[in-house]
């Protein structure tokens, strides 16, 4: 059985903000709950997906998860280390990765910062080059190692990122927005090296990202928070069988066809309809009629030309819980 | 240690890319210089002022000078650190911070050294040698490392500063600077008694003064004596207050973004 390599519970962090109230001379204080008592555990060799929108408590989390920041109550317990008490020790069993941040010395050598990440993380020198030549061959950027960071396209620079990251061989990897400003192209190149960073060295993965296709590709899991709270804790399967379930029949039909007869039929409470001349969708949940059932009853109406299924995106389930639409479970 | 020599050599060899990126620095430095031969000609006409000739004060300025310019702006590039937050990035790193940003400072001295090569023909085209023994050679070169470091937690704590101070940091460096500048422009020996005593006790005095007054001005009681207990004194303090400033920092970093 795999063990939780992360282990959460009661974290909470509130930060002491003042604001200057129209008319009042002197700013009021309050506190400011960023993490409101969040429980979580993951397993060594998941990919976990902890996404939010802006402002919800995420980076907070990830900097009290790396050791940056002291909670204000509540246990962490990260490769077997609590952060904010042995950051130096865990900090070898972790990597952190910011898309926004480089670690790359920007007029030096790929291969100077590889070599100063190895001094940092007190890898012998045989080994680390032992493991350049790995990671180069397994990341295909030998031809990079020569170049200056500055010189390296955005693309580039992602993939001597994540290379450099695995140098050390940590036992988790923190990153956050890994495919920002990346096209579509490198952004594939760049899932696909994590995908299998994390096959090959079962590296744990955890994801931040607003790029919710980032998150339904590689996440086996997700922790949606908003607020400082939990909305959403649950592995994607379940997630695309609790919340994708609304799907969307759009069908050519005949000019014939009345509205009268397609409402009738379908204009209820299981059912959201739009009729134009030749035209409806039909929007329903799969838990209350099955997509045949909807295209047969259509049928029996009128003539169909044309017929497209489609269903609710993962980006608006995620934007409904946001916009506190929906409620998390 | 070995992790922070590398950092040295790495900050070192950045550095040295991009020296010519402070070309406008050496000319500035060179601006200076003539600036202050020709003023010093002027005022003095060929007298000396408190026990200091044309010459002394031209080797005065000239130490003070490459003193001052030496971490020119590295309390930019630590306040840039906390201002994008890159700082949290490097405190998610095994390593001392602290001593991360000191040996990152002591990597920057390929500036220091055309400064100091520029400095010296100068001083001998202008006012000719210095003569100095070894030994006060030694005497002088470490309090010249004394006074780099005490310039260095300077740096560090104005640019950690940021983190309450946001942009207002160079407002700060601008005080601060002040009190070095006046040390290079005037002799400490030049105000009055009571306010030399005081001024003894400022960091700034034993950044500037200490080691350019021991270069003109050179004997063993001086340095034993004087200097070198003032600028242990000014060096321990500032060493202090860089890591309660760090201590206290980590606890404001931003709730927002990395």
């Amino acid at each position: 059985m795999k063990k939780n390599i992360i282990e959460v519970e009661k974290l909470k962090k509130t930060f002491e903000t003042s604001i200057k109230k129209k008319g009042e001379f002197r700013k009021t204080k309050f506190d400011f709950v960023a993490v409101d008592n969040i429980s979580f555990s993951i397993t060594e060799g998941e990919i976990i997906g902890f996404i939010g929108p802006n402002g919800a408590g995420k980076s907070t989390t990830i900097k009290i998860l790396t050791g940056i920041l002291h909670p204000t109550s509540g246990k962490a317990s990260v490769a077997s280390y609590t952060p904010w008490k042995n950051r130096i020790e865990m900090s070898y069993k972790i990597a952190t990765m910011f898309g926004q941040k480089s670690s790359l010395l920007p007029h030096l050598k790929v291969m100077d910062s590889y070599y100063l990440l190895g001094a940092i993380y007190d890898i012998k020198k045989d080994v680390l080059e032992e493991r350049i030549n790995e990671i180069t061959e397994f990341f295909d950027i030998k031809h990079l190692m020569s170049k200056r960071s500055r010189e390296l396209s955005l693309g580039q620079r992602m993939i001597c990122e994540i290379a450099s990251a695995v140098l050390h061989r940590p036992d988790i990897i923190f990153l956050d927005e890994p495919t920002i400003g990346l096209d579509i192209v490198v952004k594939k190149k760049v899932r696909d090296l994590i995908f299998m960073l994390n096959k090959k060295y079962n590296t744990t993965i955890f994801i931040t990202s607003h790029d919710i296709s980032d998150i339904e590709e590689l996440c086996s899991r997700i922790i949606l928070i908003n607020h400082g709270k939990i909305m959403i804790d649950e592995k994607m399967s379940e997630i695309k069988e609790h919340y994708l379930t609304r799907k969307v029949v759009s069908a050519y039909i005949s000019k014939e066809a009345s509205e009268d007869a397609i409402l009738g039929v379908f204009q209820d409470k299981f059912f959201n309809v739009s009729f134009e001349k030749g035209f409806v969708e039909i929007e329903f949940d799969t838990s209350t009629k099955k997509v045949h059932e909807v295209i047969h009853m259509l049928s029996t109406i009128t003539e169909i030309y044309d017929l497209r299924v489609g269903g609710t995106s993962l980006e608006n389930v995620i934007y409904d819980v946001y916009t506190n639409k929906k409620e998390g479970l | 240690m070995k992790k922070y020599l590398t950092f040295a050599k790495y900050s070192f060899l950045e550095h040295l890319h991009n020296l010519n990126d402070n070309i406008g620095i050496f000319i500035s430095f060179v601006i200076h210089l003539f600036v202050f031969n020709s003023l010093w000609s002027f005022v003095l006409q060929g007298k000396d002022i408190a026990g200091f000739t044309k010459e002394n004060l031209m080797w005065y300025i000239i130490l003070g000078e490459i003193l001052t310019y030496s971490f020119h702006h590295y309390y930019k590039t630590i306040s840039a650190k906390v201002k994008n937050s890159d700082i949290a990035y490097d405190k998610s790193k095994p390593y001392n911070f602290m001593l991360r940003l000191i040996f990152e400072g002591v990597g920057t001295f390929p500036k220091t050294v055309v400064l100091t090569i520029i400095g010296v023909v100068f001083g001998i085209i202008t006012v000719g040698t210095i003569s100095i023994g070894f030994l006060q050679f030694v005497c002088i070169f470490i309090s010249l490392v004394i006074a780099l470091l005490i310039l260095l937690t300077i740096n560090i704590v104005v640019g950690l500063s940021g983190i309450w101070l946001g942009d207002d940091v160079s407002s700060l460096w601008l005080i601060v600077s002040k009190f070095m500048l006046v040390f290079v422009f005037t002799p400490l020996d030049l105000f009055p008694k009571i306010v030399q005593k005081i001024l003894m006790f400022f960091p700034t005095t034993q950044v500037i003064y200490s080691p350019s007054k021991l270069l003109v001005h050179f004997s063993y009681d001086l340095f034993f004596r004087t200097i070198l207990p003032y600028q242990i004194l000014a060096l321990t303090i500032m060493i202090v207050v860089c890591y309660f400033v760090n201590m206290k920092g980590v606890k404001k970093l931003n709730a927002y973004g990395i």
